[in-house]
């Protein structure tokens, strides 16, 4: 017989109370599991989705980010075969390394000069096979199946657009479009001209260097070379791909990387905008930065270049598990409160129940923190208890309720849904961190009352008998 | 101040010793005075009856023998001991090593059995003083027997009589060995029949082990039972005796 012993016999005592307290400790628990777990595999999603589209690592000239746009001659790293055979070829990297490959972004005007329709867009140009391959990355186990990748290696002059750009340019008939507003007719001036005419000699120009027009639709896409010089081609259009984002969706294309580097540096010019790292795991980044700064470190041109993870390259992933993680902050904060009230409250009636045994036991010899002790150990009890029982039932109705129920959403900035998943049985710390705050909330809660009832006077106390 | 009473062998050296004892409630808004300058001296290894009216200190006479109040004025010293200079958990450890309670209703820990009540008190005893778990559970179990309670050992108080659980109460308060065992009115809450066989059961049990009973009653078989009553009146001391009718010796 022990002061826990005592605690557990006296939480038996009620067993009604202790049970009501118990379940509202449990749901609180199930919750911030739940809502925790499902947090976690809301991030690994992103996550995936992001490695998959950005690479793990980029390697660019310094100040890409923020002024590669305005100047790719500037920031194109131009002998980047040599740099991406260095990166795979180094036994340190070799391990940890999935795919290594350049893209090219590339600006500009587009243009469907037959209807008469023009708008900016903002495109990347990929090596397709690389690009399948990052796109069937699924580093983090979550059995998602790989993005289709809409450009063809076999078709190199052909790429994809946004939904929003093909509205844009008039495209919804000519790639037979379902979801395709068409322009409302009081917007369309018939009597003004559909484009400028320079604009359209110069899309005139693109027929004669690429491959005639067949049947596929196709844009004109304009851009400046790196000398300063206005240059287009003709990109056939193979199918829209709906972005996620309104404004990128209207802008988004997608090209091979030999045709953007045309539209960029010329019929011969080559050159990057930066070269994508994906890696077998995420964990490997530090390593991997690590070794390939110092192979930039005697790579000629090196020490004009750095290397960015899919976090500066892409914040808005930092920006949704920030917002996820303060909504988890917020559920996990209301859940506190409602330990803390009920586990407040059950050990308050308690004491008040147990007024004459407090005297009793002082009378004994029970010192005052003998009693305090007594109380917040009851507190602990059915706090550990209660937080224990709900997260092993979260977790359990996480991985056997809701993963397998087969429910799916849309994540803010996607254009795809993604499966409603809790991973809570992988996170062992949200396990415990749920276990160990909780009985803490229900150590704290109980000391106010198992502090009343430590200063209790005896002969007082006895009187209640 | 009065000459301090000691009827009986004033040679010895008392039990307890109390000298100008005041104390005072505070009843809503109006300060009742409870002792008014109490004097006496309790024989040591005695069953002593303090006895009065209600209302007349007794009780409060009693909490303060039992250092589980504090005088407003006045010094008391239990077998030497002036509890005024202990600290708070200096009291509590004094009051487990020297000092047994009853109560008037038992005040037993309901979720413990009999031989657990019994033991309790023992686990509040320092474990370099006290009994190993095993030594404790068979002193527990050896006290509820010399009670009467063998065979009841695993019962929880509510599975016991009025009589059965002031039983435990006595074990209990002598699970430790004390010198002073004090009792509140232990058969205020008895019919009078078990009332008596408790009278009779700590009587024997204050002959055999030499402690010192002081008792809060009324109860006039208890008066009779003891060596020494005390009585007060409107907080004072007013009489001490060695009554009339002695207890048969055990």
């Amino acid at each position: 017989m022990n002061l826990l012993d005592l605690a557990w016999r006296n939480l038996l005592r009620n067993r009604r109370r202790s049970l009501l307290t118990l379940g509202a400790l449990c749901v609180g628990a199930m919750a911030v599991v739940i809502f925790g777990g499902y947090v976690a595999a809301m991030i690994n999603v992103l996550q995936t989705d992001t490695v998959r589209d950005s690479g793990h690592l980029q390697i660019m000239r310094k100040g890409f980010l923020d002024f590669g746009r305005g100047n790719p001659e500037r920031f194109a790293i131009r002998d980047y075969p040599a740099l991406i055979n260095r990166i795979a070829d180094d036994p340190e990297l070799k391990p940890m390394l999935r795919v290594a490959t350049p893209i090219l972004r590339v600006q500009g005007v587009a243009g469907n000069f037959a209807a008469g329709a023009s708008s900016t867009y903002a495109g990347t140009g990929w090596q397709v096979a690389e690009r399948d391959r990052m796109l069937g990355w699924d580093g983090n186990d979550l059995g998602l199946p790989p993005r289709a990748n809409r450009l063809q290696a076999d078709q190199p002059e052909s790429g994809v657009i946004g939904l929003g750009l093909a509205q844009l340019l008039s495209m919804c008939q000519a790639l037979e479009l379902r979801d395709c507003a068409m322009p409302p007719a009081a917007a369309t001036q018939d009597d003004a001209p559909a484009i400028d005419a320079s604009l359209s000699q110069l899309a005139a120009q693109s027929n004669a260097t690429t491959t005639p027009a067949d049947a596929t639709p196709a844009i004109e896409l304009l851009s400046a070379t790196s000398g300063g010089a206005p240059s287009v081609v003709r990109m056939q259009v193979l199918r829209t791909e709906r972005q996620g984002v309104r404004d990128l969706d209207m802008v988004y294309a997608a090209m091979p990387i030999a045709l953007a580097e045309r539209l960029v540096f010329g019929p011969e010019g080559k050159g990057a905008s930066a070269i994508v790292v994906q890696l077998e795991h995420t964990e490997q980044i530090p390593a991997a930065r690590a070794r390939i700064e110092k192979l930039l470190a005697d790579f000629p041109g090196g020490a004009d270049m750095e290397v960015r993870d899919f976090k500066d390259v892409q914040p808005q992933y930092n920006q949704v598990v920030n917002m996820f993680s303060a909504l988890f902050q917020f559920i996990a904060l209301l859940m506190g409160a409602v330990t803390l009230f009920s586990v407040a409250n059950a050990v308050g009636m308690s004491v008040g129940e147990r007024v004459g045994e407090i005297g009793t036991l002082r009378s004994m010899g029970f010192k005052r923190r003998h009693v305090r002790r007594m109380f917040i150990l009851e507190g602990a009890l059915i706090g550990t208890l209660g937080a224990v029982i709900g997260a092993v039932a979260g977790a359990l109705l996480g991985e056997y309720g809701i993963n397998q129920a087969g429910i799916t959403w849309t994540p803010p900035g996607r254009a795809m849904p993604v499966p409603v998943g809790v991973d809570a049985l992988n996170h062992p710390e949200l396990l415990l961190g749920t276990v160990l705050i909780l009985a803490l909330i229900a150590c704290l809660s109980s000391l106010w009352p198992a502090n009343r009832a430590a200063k209790m006077e005896i002969v007082e106390a006895l009187r209640h008998v | 101040m009065n000459a301090p009473l000691n009827p009986l062998r004033p040679a010895d050296a008392p039990i307890a010793r109390v000298r100008g004892l005041h104390k005072s409630y505070l009843l809503g808004e109006v300060k009742v005075p409870a002792l008014r300058g109490v004097d006496v001296d309790i024989p040591r290894g005695c069953f002593t009856v303090i006895a009065g009216p209600s209302g007349s200190g007794k009780s409060t006479l009693l909490h303060l023998l039992g250092c589980i109040d504090r005088p407003d004025a006045g010094r008391i010293e239990i077998d030497g001991v002036s509890p005024q200079t202990l600290a708070d958990d200096q009291l509590s450890e004094f009051r487990a090593r020297r000092i047994g309670f009853v109560f008037q209703s038992f005040n037993l820990l309901p979720v413990l059995s009999a031989v657990e009540n019994v033991e309790y008190a023992m686990r509040l005893l320092d474990p370099a003083q006290g009994h190993s778990p095993a030594q404790r559970r068979q002193r527990a179990r050896e006290l509820l027997g010399e009670v009467g309670l063998g065979g009841m050992e695993d019962r929880r108080p509510n599975q016991l009589s009025g009589g059965q659980r002031q039983r435990v109460a006595i074990a209990r308060a002598l699970a430790n060995r004390p010198d002073l065992v004090l009792a509140d009115e232990p058969t205020a809450n008895l019919d009078g029949h078990t009332g008596a066989e408790i009278i009779a059961l700590m009587r024997r049990i204050q002959r055999h082990t030499g402690a010192s009973f002081i008792f809060s009653s009324h109860d006039a078989g208890l008066i009779r039972a003891a060596d020494v009553c005390i009585r007060v009146a409107d907080g004072q001391i007013v009489g001490a005796s060695i009554p009339e009718v002695q207890h048969e010796p055990a």
